[in-house]
């Protein structure tokens, strides 16, 4: 137990005892006859205590402890011959109720919506509105509420029955909220929920028929189940502890965990055991990979829920950078420190799994870039083909006939020789142009004649938006980084003059020892994105392959920026 | 008589070799169509005695375009030709209606012969 926890301890054993001592003294009755009534106020006590020594952020203990205060404190202003003090002893009764009822709504984590905190605040509200017709009893020497009406008549009668029926409607709302929340809950909720909820709920019932009675309805209802009520009240803390207690249990020992995780364990079985830890057979867990993403024990992407559902996130960390979350059910939310615990005592495991899934994520990428790039190589061949026959063998069939008619003009002697030939001759010019930008788009072969900076300059000439190019000094660097970083620039500039509608654009390149990067930037409309099948797809791979990478920074409005960064050691 | 002529090819470089060898040869090219839908159309109009249909156009392939013609306008001489050679097509071009001659072999002599043959 903490310092703090020793000390809270010690004020309230103080107070219970000044307030036993008091009801002792002034009340004409046995301490043993009084036990009853004060053991439960003492109970309330104790039993926020201990939950406050585990659960500090919960409004839980806070509530048990108000509870029992204010149970205590009645008891023993009631028996003080002072209508003042008798007073506030009368009211301080139902108000230990209200906070009860609250206690019972806000169980385990809190009001959560505005109509709970709403329905909460009733009893108190009835607790106000009820001091006018407060009773002590039926003794003649009893001290009177300085407030009093008679509740046998005229306005008092009233007032009571009015009394009575506005609390029977708040008990109806505080049953149907507790009703609905275990029929929604999840089976982790339900775990959390089990002695409270429904024994709330049986003392509302049985507390409504009371009030039925009261108001001189038939109900059927005997003396009996007003014990059972009775009964219920006193064991409430009990009811709330165990509560705790048990959603705690349920979840498992942490340290049982860390054993059965001491060995070598096949995927999917760190699952398991979180599940049998955190009583949540529907936990699963999401590894943050390279980029943000986040993957599960076999590689496959996972979404990330948002906040609001039943479905809860609880990162977790390990030496302070995030390795992956859990993805929980809600419920489990109400002991942070019960997932964090689980969390901690799982983290080298953790961090294996995630180790595993970042290799196998990497190879599903690997994986389906090299499909893609052998897809772009092919879809490549067939574009050449295509523009062979096309382009240079259509010319070429007409240079052959043209030649061929030509001969036999010659032959016969009569005819357009001259016409003829000048027709083969254009034929085969124009078959030689078709030829050089077919191969030109094959290889940049400029880089290997002017080199780098030249050969993105002459790109930048054939811009129809006005580029500037700017450079390090760029030593000797691998073919395979040159025409990469061609490429980057030809698309780049492609799509600026295609769809950026910019009005200039940098091009920057450096070569800062081992790493080479090159960017892109325009002053167009931006929006631009790496989409499936597209150029900057294929530049993506073609970087990756290379150890490189590529990053699009685009917002709508704000121009494009596409970087690249390469290893050319 | 006069023959005419319309050609069907997307490649302008050889539509304007054939217009010269086919005038060459005494036809009178009438039409000259980048497409399948313009060939349909302009044989229909002008009722050509022969077509000369490239195999590959953009929009559609020279068989369909032949199948449609030998029903619509069988008055025309329907000629396929390709820079492909006649075995690449296989099946298609021995079920067609029209005749093939691959481009690198057009001559106006073979041209006249078919159409004379259709006549």
């Amino acid at each position: 137990m903490s310092a703090r926890g020793r000390w809270m301890l010690a004020v309230l054993v103080a107070a219970i005892v000044t307030t036993g001592i008091v009801t002792v003294l002034l009340r004409d009755k046995s301490p043993l006859a009084l036990a009853p009534l004060f053991s439960a106020g003492v109970l309330f006590v104790v039993a926020g205590v201990f939950v406050a020594e585990h659960r500090p952020d919960s409004v839980t203990p806070r509530l048990l402890i108000a509870t029992g205060l204010a149970w205590l404190t009645a008891q023993a202003l009631v028996v003080i011959p002072n209508a003042v003090a008798a007073t506030i002893g009368l009211a301080l009764l139902p108000l230990s109720l209200a906070l009860l009822a609250h206690l019972a709504l806000a169980f385990p984590s809190g009001l959560t919506s505005r109509t709970e905190r709403i329905i909460a605040s009733l009893p108190y509200a009835l607790v106000v509105v009820g001091v006018p017709v407060m009773e002590m009893g039926d003794c003649a020497d009893c001290p009177r509420n300085v407030f009093g009406l008679d509740i046998d008549q005229g306005l008092g009668r009233a007032w009571y029955v009015g009394l009575l029926a506005a609390t029977l409607i708040t008990a109806a709302c505080f049953l149907a909220v507790l009703v609905r929340r275990w029929r929604l809950g999840s089976k982790a909720a339900r775990r959390v929920l089990l002695p409270v909820v429904p024994g709330a709920c049986l003392f509302i019932v049985i507390y409504m028929v009371a009030l039925v009675s009261e108001l001189g309805l038939p109900t059927g209802l005997g003396p009996r189940w007003a014990l059972v009520a009775l009964a219920l009240l006193a064991v409430a803390p009990l009811v709330f502890l165990a509560g705790l207690l048990r959603a705690r249990l349920a979840r498992g020992h942490v340290g049982r965990l860390v054993v059965e995780l001491g060995g070598a364990s096949p995927a999917g079985a760190l699952r398991e055991a979180l599940a049998r830890a955190l009583g949540d057979p529907t936990v699963e867990v999401a590894y943050s990979v390279a980029g943000g993403r986040y993957v599960d024990a076999n590689g496959q992407p996972v979404e990330l829920p948002g906040g609001g559902g039943d479905r809860a996130v609880t990162l977790i960390e390990r030496s302070g950078s995030p390795i992956g979350a859990l993805i929980h059910d809600a419920a489990l939310g109400d002991d942070p420190a019960h997932v964090d615990a689980v969390c901690a005592a799982a983290g080298l495991a953790l961090e294996n799994e995630r180790l595993h899934a970042e290799v196998l994520a990497r190879l599903e990428e690997v994986h389906t870039s090299r499909a893609r790039i052998v897809g772009a190589a092919d879809a490549e061949r067939r574009r050449v083909e295509r523009n062979l026959h096309d382009g240079a063998q259509q010319r070429l069939v007409s240079v052959s006939l043209a030649v061929g008619m030509a001969r036999s003009k010659l032959v016969s002697g009569n005819g357009d020789v001259d016409g003829w030939l000048t027709q083969a001759s254009t034929e085969a010019a124009a078959a030689i142009q078709e030829l050089r930008e077919l191969a030109r788009g094959l290889h940049p072969s400029i880089l290997s004649e002017v080199g780098l900076v030249a050969a993105v300059e002459s790109i930048a000439d054939r811009s129809p938006v006005p580029v500037i190019v700017s450079a390090t000094t760029i030593e000797a660097l691998p073919a395979p980084v040159e025409v990469a970083v061609y490429y980057v620039v030809a698309e780049a500039l492609t799509n600026v003059a295609k769809y950026s509608g910019a009005s200039s654009v940098d091009v920057r390149i450096e070569h800062d020892g081992d790493r080479l990067r090159v960017e892109v930037a325009d002053n167009g409309v931006g929006g631009a994105k790496v989409r499936p099948g597209s150029g900057l797809e294929g530049l993506a791979d073609r970087l990756a392959a290379l150890d490189g990478r590529l990053k699009v920074d685009s917002s709508p409005g704000a121009g494009t920026r596409v970087r690249a960064e390469l290893p050319c050691g | 008589m006069l023959r005419t002529a319309v050609i069907a090819d997307d490649h302008c470089g050889f539509r304007a070799t054939a217009r010269l060898l086919l005038e060459d040869a005494g036809f009178e090219v009438i039409g000259e169509v980048a497409d399948g839908a313009g060939a349909l159309s302009t044989v229909a109009a002008l009722r050509p005695s022969l077509l000369l249909l490239d195999v590959q156009l953009p929009d559609t392939d020279g068989f369909s375009v032949a199948a449609g013609l030998a029903k619509t306008t069988p008055g025309t001489v329907v000629v396929l030709t390709s820079v492909r050679r006649a075995a690449e097509f296989g099946d298609r071009l021995a079920n067609s209606p029209a005749a093939f001659i691959p481009k690198v072999e057009l001559s106006g002599d073979a041209l006249v012969t078919i159409v004379k043959g259709g006549e």
